[in-house]
């Protein structure tokens, strides 16, 4: 009641004006109001407040409209740009209901796939990207739907004769059992330079290893003395030869592991290891050399223990170790040691030629 | 345990490799240095004949070869007489890991990868066939 006078201040005066001309002419302080006019005042008060208060409620409703529209043409526009960016991905994007309905596809997703606009209504992603094969529990399409899973996975698809690779991602769609969105990406050139990479290393590998196989079996055979004695000179000769298709075959090894190492597919085998009976195999792994050229190989190497990949680290000492031996003087000596810092453990080889050369192990 | 490899008694070893000089140096090896009784054949389908003709103790397989590659030699000898349970190794200049593990993945008992010491062939050889009695 209060909040009435106080919104309509016109109606509370000519209350009060009627009251008060009412008790005055009671009290014969005036004239007796006539009742016509004290009606007629109050029923032109009450019309023009009404008139007023729809004047009112219309314009806040045309200013409610105006602020409507404004929202309306901002989620419009929020709804274009989703679409163009959509329609702009390079990776296809289909969103299906849970009958497997296509509901939104992107140009992308209808190029890759080869499919008209039209034709893409009537698809099943399912069947797609099931390869023709029934659904199973372990389909990313049923664990994204009813598990909400989001793996990742590589689909070799076959469309229209071609073999596509495809990164493929699906991603539950409105929450839990609502539908699903599949994001795929076209990896195929990356995939197919891959292989070819891995087809060439191998068949490069092959090649060498072949006639390699009968140089250093020739070798092997010709200095173990079954086809006929050799002089000293002969025998140092072929170690020599030996050594170096040894060392040739490592070389085609490094070879591989760089291929490895490139396509991620090394993967380092961390295990609790001595530091210094690292060093002893390692020492032993070159133990034929050194002993031919009279080296002396201390190893003064800490008794502490690491977490690291036993062959890795190996293969880089003996690496270091072949290389210092083969670059020393005859009868000279060789020192492993090492020192560790917190995470890091450094070990240095050091020869008496002054090429001391290192190697960091974290 | 198979027995020692010794004069009276050698080791009969079938050697399918189609490259002739690794042949040689395979024959060389096997025959003079771990004295054993060693047949060559230079290809997976006369392998395949050798084998029904005559009793082998091991059979060396190369992977890569014309025609039949190892592998495949491998399943057809194993559905003939006398080659359901032959040993077999691979010997393979295939070098990478997963094709390694393609070739562990068979009926052959292990995989030798060239090049091979000419030294310690035999011994290897030897090895695997004691390691299948362990």
């Amino acid at each position: 009641m209060k909040k009435l006078w106080a919104r309509h201040p016109v109606l509370l005066s000519t209350l009060i004006f009627i009251l008060v001309a009412t008790l005055a002419g009671f009290y014969g302080l005036s004239p007796a109001p006539d009742i016509t006019a004290i009606v007629s005042i109050f029923v032109v008060t009450i019309t023009s407040i009404f008139v007023v208060s729809i004047y009112k409620l219309e314009t806040k409703n045309s200013a409610l409209d105006e602020v409507a529209q404004i929202k309306a043409l901002e989620v419009n526009r929020l709804q274009l740009l989703n679409q163009r960016i959509v329609n702009v991905a390079s990776d296809g994007i289909i969103a299906a209901d849970l009958y497997d309905h296509v509901v939104a596809s992107n140009p992308a997703a209808r190029d890759l796939l080869q499919l008209s606009l039209e034709a893409v209504d009537i698809f099943s992603p399912h069947d797609l990207f099931h390869l023709g094969k029934p659904c199973h529990p372990k389909c990313p399409i049923f664990l994204a739907v009813h598990q909400s899973s989001e793996d990742l996975y590589l689909l070799e698809l076959p469309v229209k004769g071609e073999t596509l690779f495809l990164d493929v991602s699906v991603r539950p769609l409105d929450g839990f059992e609502s539908g699903y969105v599949v994001i795929f990406r076209d990896i195929t050139s990356q995939t197919l330079l891959t292989r070819t990479k891995e087809h060439i290393i191998s068949v490069v590998s092959h090649e060498i290893r072949t006639p390699l196989t009968t140089i250093r079996g020739s070798l092997g055979l010709l200095k173990s003395g079954l086809f006929g004695a050799l002089t000293a000179d002969s025998k140092e000769l072929l170690s020599r030869a030996i050594e170096n298709s040894e060392r040739l075959m490592i070389l085609v090894n490094d070879l591989l592991d760089l291929e490895k190492i490139d396509s991620l597919k090394s993967k380092l085998n961390y295990q609790s290891i001595f530091l210094d009976q690292l060093v002893d195999q390692a020492i032993r792994q070159i133990t034929l050399l050194s002993n031919r050229k009279n080296i002396l190989v201390k190893n003064i190497a800490s008794h502490e223990e690491i977490t690291a990949d036993r062959d890795r680290l190996l293969q880089v000492l003996t690496n270091l170790l072949h290389n210092a031996v083969k670059y020393s003087d005859y009868g000279t000596s060789i020192e492993i040691s090492t020192d560790s810092l917190q995470d890091e453990h450094i070990f240095s080889i050091q020869d008496e030629g002054g090429g001391g050369e290192s190697q960091k192990a974290n | 345990m198979l027995s020692e490899v010794d004069s009276t008694n050698p080791l009969k070893i079938l050697v399918v490799e189609d490259d002739c000089d690794v042949r040689l140096i395979i024959n060389l090896s096997l025959s003079r240095v771990a004295s054993m009784d060693v047949q060559e054949a230079m290809s997976g389908q006369s392998a395949l004949e050798m084998v029904e003709k005559n009793k082998f103790d091991v059979v060396l397989l190369d992977v890569m070869m014309p025609d039949m590659d190892g592998p495949t030699t491998l399943r057809a000898l194993r559905l003939i007489p006398g080659g359901e349970n032959l040993p077999v190794i691979f010997l393979t200049a295939k070098a990478l890991p997963n094709e390694i593990n393609r070739l562990k993945n068979t009926s052959a008992l292990d995989v030798i990868t060239k090049p091979f010491d000419p030294m310690k062939l035999g011994s290897q050889i030897q090895q695997i066939l004691d390691l299948r009695h362990e």
